[in-house]
């Protein structure tokens, strides 16, 4: 009895007086993608307490055409790790992020398919992100295509 | 074609292998298009009418259940916070929903149906009590015109029955006193068809007031209240001994006096009359009583009453046909009805034959037979009654009586002949001796 109220104690003391306490381990990872529509400034809005975030930059960077990038499908998931991998049919790219303090940082930019995907879609693996695009399936990772995993 | 189909096989397998049918489909794909389908069902299900699409519905909810059953970890995320089952159990929760409304819908369908054949019935049956309300208004007013006029009737019946009592009376009177002036035959005449005026009058009463009241209870649909209020009407006018006093009135008229052809034949037409007017409302009279007894005993007293009205007015005419021949010191032995009538009046004439007489032949034929019994009396009995071959045989008798009477006349005519020649010839055989011989001829000797 003594020996637990003793334990407490030190374990509320560290709690309270230490300022860089790590929890972990941490899965971010979501069980399935969301599939997101931009909205006329390019923005896609997750359901409530995900993400919003602005596409428009992607579709910018992937179209020859980027005058609009309203009502667009943006399809994204999230690994274990927290990185963000992002794509929408049309894409050459897979575009993975990691969420910094209020934006998203390009960690990887992954290419797929030189002349776009079509109807791709990601699924949560154990092993990693699922990407199905154009009859292929890539295993993904932060680093990118996971080597030896595409069938 | 067997390599074909191998091939096939070979190729549908590893298909199943790799992915089964879900093979390169996004999780998200299939969680959204599970929601979709469920959703979809949920509401088909909410909107379903129709038992036998409940059914459908089940099946598809066990067919939904049997292709996610492979996603039920991915769809226990997508679905979250509800499970895969327990989406599943929501669909069959609302698929019970709804089959309970459906049966309450049903049940409530045959309520409202129910509710309306009632309903119908009830107009219906609203229609029917204004109908017979309107029946029962207009009867109440016949019957007020009915008990007025059988009341108004059995008075004026009252009143000639009086009228006749006293008539008889009076005649009888005269009858008795048996004057032979000119005004006490004129006053016996005057009364005598006065009284068959009242007596024609009476029974043509009688039967009005007989029509009256079964006409009205003739009527289709009549209640039991409604007879029962008739019934009382009969009764209040003594409805029965009304037809039995005109009927007794009718016999005392009958048994009063001796009958003309006239009256008899105004006698027998009224009392056919009645009888046929009896055996017509006698059903409906029978059935104005509720007691048995009563009814047997009033229906048997006039029935009793008509047998004797007819017994009567037979005696009475026969006996007034009988003292035709007494009247006319006509020797037949009386008869009291046709057959009798045929078999004396043969009889007698058969005797007549055996010891004929001119005188009573002249008289039975020209005072009786040809008139009044042939010519006044025959037309008055009916040949049911009195038949043709009785008819008949009595002609050929008196046919046979005439031929010899007349072959005895001829004989006498000729005997009387014979006897005035013998006599003539003896006088004028007589007359020739008594006459001297003239000297002419003592010359010529």
């Amino acid at each position: 009895m003594k020996k637990a109220v003793v334990l407490s104690l030190v374990a509320i003391l560290a709690l309270s007086g230490c300022a860089c306490v790590t929890l972990k381990p941490v899965d971010f990872s979501w069980s399935f993608e969301s599939v997101l529509t931009t909205d006329a400034n390019g923005v896609v809005r997750g359901e409530p307490k995900t993400i919003a975030f602005a596409a428009g930059e992607l579709f910018r960077a992937e179209t020859k055409h980027p005058d609009t990038v309203a009502d667009k499908t943006v399809r994204i998931i999230r690994d274990e790790q927290g990185y963000y991998f992002i794509t929408s049919p049309g894409f050459r790219h897979v575009y993975i992020f990691k969420s910094a303090d209020g934006k998203l940082t390009l960690k990887k930019k992954v290419l797929i398919a030189e002349n776009g995907m079509e109807k791709p879609f990601f699924n949560h693996r154990e092993r990693g992100i699922e990407l199905v695009a154009n009859g292929q399936v890539y295993l993904l990772n932060k680093k990118g295509i996971i080597p030896g995993e595409k069938k | 074609m067997k390599k074909c189909a191998g091939l096939l096989t070979v190729f549908v397998l590893l298909l199943l292998q790799v992915g089964g049918v879900f093979a390169q489909v996004s999780d998200y794909e299939i969680i959204d298009t599970y929601k979709k389908k469920q959703q979809s069902l949920m509401e088909s299900l909410k909107t379903v009418q129709d038992p036998a699409q409940c059914d459908n519905l089940g099946n598809d909810i066990g067919r939904l259940e049997a292709a996610y059953e492979q996603h039920r970890k991915l769809l226990a995320e997508g679905l979250y916070p509800e499970s895969f089952d327990a989406s599943i159990a929501r669909l069959r929760e609302q698929l019970k929903k709804s089959r309970e409304r459906i049966a309450l819908a049903e049940e409530s369908k045959k309520d409202k149906e129910q509710i309306q054949v009632i309903t119908t019935k009830v107009e219906a049956a609203a229609q029917k009590i204004e109908v017979i309300s309107k029946q029962n208004a207009e009867y109440r007013a016949a019957v007020d015109k009915l008990t007025q006029d059988v009341q108004e009737l059995s008075t004026r019946i009252q009143r000639v029955t009086e009228e006749n009592t006293g008539l008889l009376s009076k005649i009888k009177a005269l009858q008795q006193e048996g004057r032979k002036d000119k005004e006490s035959i004129a006053k016996l005449r005057d009364m005598t068809e006065k009284l068959n005026a009242n007596i024609q009058d009476r029974n043509q009463l009688i039967v009005k007031m007989m029509d009256s009241l079964f006409s009205e209870y003739a009527k289709p649909g009549l209640t039991d209240a409604q007879k029962k209020s008739m019934f009382v009407i009969a009764q209040d006018n003594d409805y029965v001994s009304k037809i039995v006093g005109t009927i007794d009135g009718n016999v005392k008229y009958v048994e009063s006096a001796l009958l003309t052809p006239q009256n008899a034949k105004l006698i027998r037409d009224e009392q056919k009359k009645l009888a046929a007017k009896w055996d017509e409302i006698k059903p409906f009279v029978g059935k104005l009583y509720p007691d048995e007894q009563l009814k047997t005993r009033e229906l048997a007293a006039v029935d009793s009453r008509l047998t004797d009205l007819k017994r009567s007015i037979d005696e009475t005419t026969w006996k007034s046909i009988h003292q035709i021949f007494t009247a006319q010191n006509i020797a037949i032995v009386p008869f009291r009805n046709a057959g009798e009538f045929s078999a004396n009046l043969l009889a007698y004439i058969d005797e007549q034959l055996r010891n004929p007489s001119r005188e009573k032949y002249q008289t039975f034929r020209s005072k009786v037979w040809d008139s009044p019994i042939k010519d006044q009396w025959l037309p008055v009995i009916p040949v049911e009654e009195l038949t043709e071959r009785q008819r008949t045989d009595i002609e050929e008798r008196i046919a046979l009586w005439d031929k010899k009477i007349a072959t005895l006349f001829w004989r006498w005519l000729l005997i009387g002949g014979a006897g005035v020649a013998l006599i003539a010839i003896v006088v004028v055989l007589a007359r020739r001796k008594k006459k001297p011989l003239s000297p002419a001829g003592s010359h010529g000797t």
